[in-house]
């Protein structure tokens, strides 16, 4: 099976199958392209298997999702698994971590799934998956890995490739990965910030699915000088449609980048859990999304304003002082100086896309700059609409999503626009105002001038692609034109055409 | 003389900021100048380190000093990041108000500054915005004004690709016949401005959306 069919395998599946959650946890880190080699070498098959043994000795499921969320008593940890412990999170990022996390939710999810699979057979099922990444090694490391664990992988993987194939032609409901409501504010925006599929660019186009969609954020030209992508976009499908989210962070606000990392995820999970709980879609459901994530700022702004000193929130103050962090974090909640901006402030352009019988619906809400555009085939001026225009030389915006009072004002006054009806072929852009800038024609039409193709092409070598060309016309034209002069991000929506 | 210009502040065009601010004992009299002064310049500080975030190199280059008897430089060519909040404080305790010997210093500051943009691997002199001097005093000056024209010809003459150096002299309640001393320091006339020493803190907070705006300083002086 290819990585592609592996992916829109592991986004349409349900649960039906004690062996499905073995292809998840496959389906999943292949998706995401592990870097398998770093991976895989940290947490050898054993350890599994370890694991497995001392569940004998009492140690259960709550001491295993502690174990991977750094949350365990440690006297609960098995000693010879001490070390492991140690290095497993001391990695900023571990795909294998995050499958691991996600497989043990699931597991945790389906109560049917435990009683028939027990927690060492679980754990023995991890042991044969890490076995697969090791299959895909070079040969450097194969001769690390215990031919026994390839052969249980080798007979394993047919049968689950053969139960892929099984499930590909039904329209099931994809299963979930988001993080625990109870978790800390903190754990949940490690594993976002571990995990973003838009910096690498996404594509979903599924066959049964009537959305191509494309999504991608990248720190932009080299002639923007921006220290890093405070950008961020996120997609996530629902039965029957998607969610989905831009956020621009805010540059001279502190933290601007994790605010758009956040904002972006809740306000999606929380979309979605509002349309499946009413089982239908409403307007409310977005302004509800945008008060969460107003919410969980809140919360991480309470965090920050204990910890914001710390040294292991350096990179989030960037060139603040502690001391001026503390004091800028107390002026978001109370904004005594106007001129200081809030903390953990970013813009977001956000809606639902969904088909209902044979028509397709879209609903778009908007805090701060950002542009939606719309392109129909057989329409007059170009066939390109806006749904949000923005001024392409106007840099400072009117409001934003942030904590604090400033937030609450601008989560009552996002812009939102009534149901749009959406028709097979249309194509639906949603760009930061990055893409706007330093020309004067609609962001559809730039990307076709740049690219004929942009379409098919993947999002994030688009992105960079333009990036490029954009550095290429700043230095021919002696540093005048200036194209793109900021982190740039899009998602792309094509309805696709029935045959 | 100084043109006023509208370039931006960028990684590649940063800008020269200069504050020269009285710290005579009358400063601490009424109105609460002192604090005034203290208030508003870390406010701008704080700021400037915002509008810094999320360049990849520095937009801003600061010069910060009080003057009575002497010069105490409190930072020179230094970025907002660097600035230690702590020690921008101004408490009206340095003696007589000695003008001459601040606008000296503030050459020499303003050199080290364009100095070291110009050490920035593809720094733009010709696209940066003008450096931006502003002097605050509230009283009468006790140097020869003489040397205090010649100070402030030197300074306005600093030779800057881009332009030239703006230099705006704020009288904070001064009387009328200590103000015409302020005309002769400002790069042009219209940048002198006598304001009222209430409004001290709103004028260098003004200030700061000026240069975070990349305004014409005229602007500012014409707002009081």
């Amino acid at each position: 099976m290819k990585i592609k069919e592996i992916q829109r395998f592991f986004l349409d599946v349900k649960v039906k199958d004690l062996n499905i959650l073995n292809l998840w946890v496959l389906a999943y880190v292949a998706g995401k392209r592990v870097n398998v080699y770093e991976d895989s070498i940290a947490i050898k098959p054993g350890f599994f298997l370890s694991w497995a043994k001392n569940c004998d000795r009492q140690l259960n499921l709550k001491d295993l999702k502690g174990f991977l969320y750094q949350s365990i008593n440690e006297n609960r940890i098995p000693p010879e698994m001490e070390n492991i412990y140690t290095s497993l999170h001391k990695r900023r990022k571990s795909s294998l971590l995050t499958a691991m996390r996600y497989s043990v939710e699931l597991y945790e999810k389906f109560p049917k799934i435990q009683s028939v699979l027990p927690l060492p057979d679980l754990l023995r099922l991890w042991s044969s998956f890490v076995q697969v990444f090791n299959k895909r090694m070079g040969d450097e490391v194969k001769k690390h890995v215990d031919t026994k664990y390839q052969a249980i992988v080798e007979e394993r993987l047919p049968v689950a490739e053969k139960q892929l194939k099984e499930f590909m032609d039904d329209s099931l409901k994809p299963p979930e990965f988001e993080p625990p409501p109870e978790l800390p504010i903190l754990e949940r925006l490690k594993i976002y910030l571990e995990n973003r599929p838009d910096e690498k660019g996404e594509v979903f186009n599924f066959e049964q699915n009537p959305f191509e969609i494309r999504h991608a954020s990248f720190i932009g030209p080299v002639h923007a000088q921006k220290s890093e992508n405070q950008d961020a976009t996120y997609v996530k499908l629902i039965d029957p449609g998607f969610i989905f989210a831009l956020a621009d962070g805010v540059g001279t606000s502190m933290g601007a980048r994790v605010a758009s990392a956040l904002a972006v995820r809740e306000f999606c999970e929380r979309a979605a859990n509002e349309i499946e709980r009413n089982s239908c879609f409403r307007k409310e459901s977005l302004s509800s999304a945008l008060e969460h994530v107003h919410r969980r700022l809140n919360e991480l702004l309470e965090v920050f304003l204990e910890k914001v000193a710390e040294p292991d929130f350096a990179s989030v103050r960037g060139i603040i002082q502690p001391d001026v962090a503390g004091r800028l974090c107390q002026n978001t909640i109370n904004p005594k100086r106007r001129h200081w901006g809030p903390v953990l402030s970013t813009t977001l352009i956000g809606g639902a896309v969904l088909k209902s019988g044979h028509k397709y619906i879209a609903c778009l809400v908007r805090i701060g700059d950002g542009a939606v555009e719309r392109s129909r085939a057989g329409e007059s001026g170009d066939g390109i609409s806006s749904y949000f225009d923005m001024n392409e030389e106007e840099m400072a915006i009117e409001s934003s999503l942030c904590p604090g009072p400033l937030g609450e004002l601008s989560v009552k006054k996002a812009e939102i626009t009534d149901m749009i009806e959406l028709k097979e072929g249309d194509t639906l852009l949603i760009s930061s105002d990055g893409l706007v800038r330093g020309h004067h024609l609609k962001v559809l039409e730039i990307l076709k001038e740049f690219n004929t193709d942009f379409k098919n092409a993947q999002p994030f070598d688009l992105l960079k692609d333009i990036s490029n060309r954009a550095d290429r016309l700043y230095n021919d034209s002696s540093h005048q034109q200036k194209l793109f002069s900021d982190n740039i991000s899009m998602i792309l929506v094509t309805i696709k055409e029935t045959t | 003389m100084g043109l006023l210009t509208q370039k931006k502040a960028t990684a590649n065009t940063p800008q020269v900021v200069t504050f020269i601010v009285d710290d005579s004992e009358s400063m601490s009299w009424d109105h609460n100048k002192a604090d005034q002064a203290t208030q508003a310049a870390q406010d701008l500080v704080i700021q400037m380190q915002g509008w810094d975030l999320q360049s990849s190199g520095f937009r801003y280059l600061l010069n910060i000093a009080k003057f009575g008897d002497d010069v105490t430089p409190i930072v020179e060519a230094a970025t907002p990041g660097e600035v230690d909040l702590g020690s921008l404080t101004f408490l009206g305790e340095s003696g007589t108000t000695q003008m001459a010997k601040a606008l000296k210093w503030a050459n020499t500051a303003l050199q080290k500054s364009l100095d070291k943009c110009r050490q920035i691997p593809g720094f733009k002199e010709d696209d940066a915005p003008n450096p931006l001097v502003i002097f605050f005093s509230d009283g009468e000056n006790y140097d020869d004004a003489a040397d205090i024209i010649s100070e402030a010809n030197n300074l306005a003459s600093i030779a800057f690709q881009g332009g030239g150096v703006d230099v705006v002299a704020v009288g904070i309640g001064m009387e009328q016949q200590h103000f015409k001393i302020m005309q002769d320091i400002a790069s042009d006339p219209t940048l002198a401005v006598n304001i009222d020493p209430d409004k001290l803190g709103d004028f260098i907070s003004e200030a700061a959306q000026t240069i975070g705006k990349s305004e014409s300083p005229k602007k500012l002086v014409d707002q009081f």
